[in-house]
């Protein structure tokens, strides 16, 4: 149906990362690997091999600001800014968040600054915590300076600007690819298994000085690889990242280990009620790619998790209703009047309730949930064929 | 023999994007839809032969693409042969269910939309009842931003008929090509016949 092609999933999976610590304090420290971290507020030397970069990044941040694929809702965005300000200190002022609208669980930095946040991962976050954690990783890429850290270590005699000159021109020109794909070099290169490490270091001190529970990002990683794992379309569905980086499982040991006994806030309840009604969406999003078992799965443990249950009750009635597997009606039928009873489900969980019960011939029953949903939801998308359902 | 399975291939991925005239009147598709176009489109030759579907654009689809399904039974996709936006590891495609209401299969379609573009958000519009090829059936409309950044609109009208799905489904730009081209998507859709052995 369309031509072009999509994305490569590194970033937060995938995406560099360096030294530890002390992010917060800004101080400057040079290391024998890599190139002296940055200072808050500075740029690279002009006509520097880091200087190109950092141009070729601002140029794909142009294209990102005016994506169709970025939320831009303004209350979300002034909450994960908050959220990235106090964990960047000094940087903050030289880091910008961008939230992209993929449903997988990815976040990237560019070298400039640009940070993005994929759909999926929020999807993903029980809590503050398990964001912070992330965003703390990722604060470090840029402060480390990871990126121009790898590319001189990859470039052994490629011109730099050449390098990037062609990654943008095919990117963004020749084959038509949204631009967030190049937005970091993590798009073109991965980073070593110990600056992974020191990613990790990073974004628990970081999380902890803010006050976080520093453990919660383990969790994240624990529940990511429990998600996969369910997936049906076996090895293919880790992605490209899980397949050739199985240290995943080590990294997730290191940090539980790191943060055995440390404590903290994880601020759950201000997560679900600030990000507000993109939860739905996230959901809706998750459900489009039809991935029954690890939808499930995921959805469950959130459920579990306490996330928002009147929501994730309705996501596991949907995931049954779309499979329509032997006794998923039933069971779609059950997790929908679970939902309607606790807070916060959509209206469409009625919806969801009126079209299951059709199917198993409850008729009474379909046109009360159906009559509910179009009293909720009165010019919903779909509220004239519910209305010739009833009629 | 490497050489000859070289030519084999290239003639394949020549034949793959090849273009055929439809010239205006009734058209037969795969022997199972008649649609009659009141202008020329350009249909997308050399398909895979397990495509389900067929298409047809004005000006590259891209631009504009009226999608055709012409009877797809029980559990088949609508997609095959993913496009280059899709996630390579996507498939399988959503297929098509005896028990799917008109809900569902909007759903259907809207995902497989979505995921067929690179898992874009689509926002569907406005389901209503209406008839295709004089049967009960469904209409809705849709709306997304491809991965090129390019926002689209889309129209899709279409009946489960024997247990089998069929439709026409416009595709194009908001920009200028979805109203340009929405009239004739209007007169394809009420031309539409289904064909049987008899007819």
């Amino acid at each position: 149906m369309s031509e072009g092609r999509l994305f490569d999933r590194r970033g937060f999976l995938g995406g560099g990362c360096a030294l530890c610590g002390l992010l917060a304090a800004g101080c400057q420290t040079t290391t024998a690997a890599g190139p002296a971290r940055l200072n808050p507020g500075e740029r690279p030397a002009a006509a520097s091999d880091e200087a190109s970069l950092w141009s070729a990044m601002e140029r794909a941040e142009r294209d990102i600001r005016t994506s169709a694929h970025i939320v831009r809702t303004p209350e979300v965005m002034e909450y994960l800014t908050g959220i990235m300000t106090q964990l960047a200190g000094p940087f903050a002022r030289d880091v910008r968040l961008y939230v992209v609208r993929v449903p997988e669980f990815n976040a990237t930095m560019a070298p400039n600054g640009m940070m993005q946040i994929w759909t999926g991962l929020l999807l993903r976050c029980s809590n503050e915590a398990q964001l912070a954690a992330v965003i703390g990783h990722e604060l470090a890429h840029y402060t480390q300076r990871h990126a121009i850290e790898r590319l001189r270590a990859f470039r052994s005699g490629t011109d730099i600007a050449a390098f990037l000159g062609l990654g943008l021109a095919v990117a963004v020109g020749g084959l038509g690819m949204l631009a967030t794909q190049l937005a970091t070099v993590g798009g073109l290169m991965a980073y070593t298994r110990d600056q992974e490490r020191e990613a990790d270091a990073v974004g628990i001190e970081l999380a902890a000085a803010a006050g976080y529970d520093p453990g919660q990002g383990g969790a994240l990683w624990e529940r990511l690889l429990g998600e996969v794992a369910r997936d049906e379309r076996g090895d293919r569905g880790r992605g490209g990242f899980f397949a050739s980086h199985p240290a995943i499982e080590e990294r997730m040991e290191v940090i539980r280990r790191d943060t055995a006994g440390r404590t903290g806030e994880t601020h759950a309840e201000r997560f679900r009620s600030r990000l507000g009604g993109l939860q739905l969406a996230l959901v809706e999003e998750e459900l489009r790619q039809r991935r029954y078992a690890r939808s499930e799965w995921l959805f469950d443990h959130l459920h579990k998790d306490g996330a928002n249950p009147g929501l994730m009750l309705h996501a596991l009635g949907e995931v049954n209703r779309l499979r329509d597997a032997a006794g998923d009606g039933e069971r779609a039928a059950g997790f929908y009047t679970a939902a309607v009873a606790a807070t916060g489900a959509p209206p469409e969980a009625w919806r969801g309730l009126g079209l299951v019960e059709r199917r198993r011939g409850r008729a009474d029953a379909a046109s009360a949930a159906f009559t509910r949903y179009l009293a909720l939801k009165p010019t919903a998308a779909d509220a004239a064929m519910i209305r010739s359902y009833l009629s | 023999m490497t050489r000859l399975f070289a030519v084999a291939l290239l003639v394949l991925l020549t034949a793959c994007n090849q273009w055929t005239l439809v010239n205006p009147g009734p058209t037969n598709i795969r022997s199972s839809l008649q649609l009659s176009p009141t202008i020329a489109f350009n249909q997308r030759a050399g398909a895979l032969p397990a495509q389900p579907t067929e298409t047809w654009t004005l000006d590259g689809p891209l631009l504009n693409r009226v999608w055709i399904l012409p009877g797809i039974p029980e559990g088949r996709p609508l997609v095959v042969a993913p496009s280059t936006f899709a996630d390579p590891n996507a498939r399988p495609f959503p297929a098509i269910k005896p028990t799917m209401n008109e809900t569902e299969m909007m759903e259907l379609i809207a995902d497989t939309i979505s995921i067929d573009n690179g898992q874009v958000a689509l926002t569907t519009e406005n389901l209503r009842p209406t008839t295709f090829s004089g049967q009960p059936g469904f209409r809705f409309d849709f709306q997304f931003a491809g991965r090129n950044e390019l926002r689209y609109r889309g129209s899709f009208v279409g009946a489960m008929i024997d247990g089998k799905l069929f439709g026409v489904m416009l595709t194009a730009t908001s920009l200028h090509h979805y109203q340009s081209l929405l009239p004739e998507f209007e007169r394809l859709a009420a031309s539409a016949r289904r064909l049987t052995a008899a007819s």
